[in-house]
């Protein structure tokens, strides 16, 4: 790996939008998963 | 940013849009297995309920059949036995059954020797029942005939009555008679009467012994003619030796092959003997 410079404030990309993007994607997966955990009252046991 | 970097990101963008994905689709496609499977605990619950209550009727119901079992092989049993009776029972009837075949064989048999008797007999009787008419034509002549005899029979019974009349009056007539003749000391009897009014037949015989009387003069002789030659009591009957007259007998005891007579008469100087002659034709 490269060493980073410490001086530069690099700027926001597209990379770290598309990042933010996948962050969405996860919460929003998570939460889908939650509700239907909810369904069966959050128990895992069979 | 390096280039592998950039890869990872993206790629960490593509697998968080594919989790979101799968999330959601679970989360609106997925079925509610939680309220099946009460449903399903709940008509699991009804139907083992049902199942016992079913499970013990048919316990009842086993019961039951097992009771109605029971009855039933005692049932079987006592049909068995009746079976075996009723089996014994046709052994015996079969048995009987053959008697009987052989005494109706027997019956037949004699049914038909019956039959031919009855052929037989009815031969017969027509035989006799043409024997009956000919009997009955031939009664009928002898009813006639009997008649005509009934007819000649009366007209004899009175002639018979007629003469029975008569026979009584010459009866009468008789006895007065016989009381004259006694009255006037003459014979009575019609034998002497007839020797007195006929002469005897022509008669030969000899003397087969002579002897004189010990108490009184008579001399008797045996002769050896008789009834039979047609001589009776008080005939006479000349005795002779060749040609010499020897005396004159009359008969007093006339039997079928012998008489006994008197001497009336005599020869002077001769002496009656036996194998002298008698005759009747003096």
């Amino acid at each position: 790996m490269s060493p980073r410079s410490s001086d530069s404030n690099p700027a926001p990309d597209i990379y770290v939008g598309l990042l933010f993007a996948s962050l969405a994607a996860l919460i929003v997966g998570i939460v889908f998963l939650a509700l239907e955990l909810g369904k069966y009252g959050w128990a895992v046991s069979a | 940013m390096t280039f592998l970097g950039k890869v990872l990101v993206v790629v960490h963008l593509v697998l968080s849009v594919l989790f979101m994905a799968f999330a959601g689709a679970v989360y609106t496609s997925q079925t509610n297995w939680r309220t099946k499977h009460d449903a399903l605990a709940k008509t699991a619950t009804a139907a083992q309920t049902q199942a016992q209550t079913d499970q013990q009727a048919l316990q009842t119901s086993i019961t039951e059949l097992n009771a109605k079992l029971a009855a039933t092989q005692n049932e079987k049993t006592t049909w068995e036995g009746k079976a075996k009776s009723l089996e014994d029972e046709n052994g015996r009837l079969d048995t009987e059954n053959k008697s009987l075949k052989t005494s109706l064989d027997g019956q037949r048999t004699v049914a038909e020797l019956n039959s031919q008797e009855a052929e037989e007999r009815s031969k017969e009787a027509q035989v006799q029942r043409a024997r009956n008419m000919e009997l009955t034509q031939s009664r009928s002549t002898l009813s006639g005939d009997l008649n005509s005899v009934r007819d000649e029979l009366f007209s004899l019974k009175l002639k018979v009555a007629d003469n029975q009349e008569k026979y009584d009056a010459l009866l009468k007539n008789y006895g007065t008679m016989r009381a004259y003749l006694a009255s006037k000391d003459l014979p009575t009897d019609p034998r002497v009467m007839s020797v007195k009014s006929s002469p005897p037949p022509a008669v030969d015989g000899k003397i087969l012994s002579a002897k004189r009387e010990e108490k009184g003069n008579r001399t008797l002789v045996e002769i050896s003619v008789g009834q039979d030659d047609g001589l009776i009591n008080e005939h006479t009957m000349t005795i002779y030796r060749g040609d010499k007259y020897l005396g004159r007998i009359r008969l007093v005891d006339v039997r079928p092959d012998r008489s006994v007579g008197v001497v009336v008469d005599t020869a002077p100087n001769s002496v009656i003997q036996v194998e002298d002659h008698v005759t009747t034709k003096f």
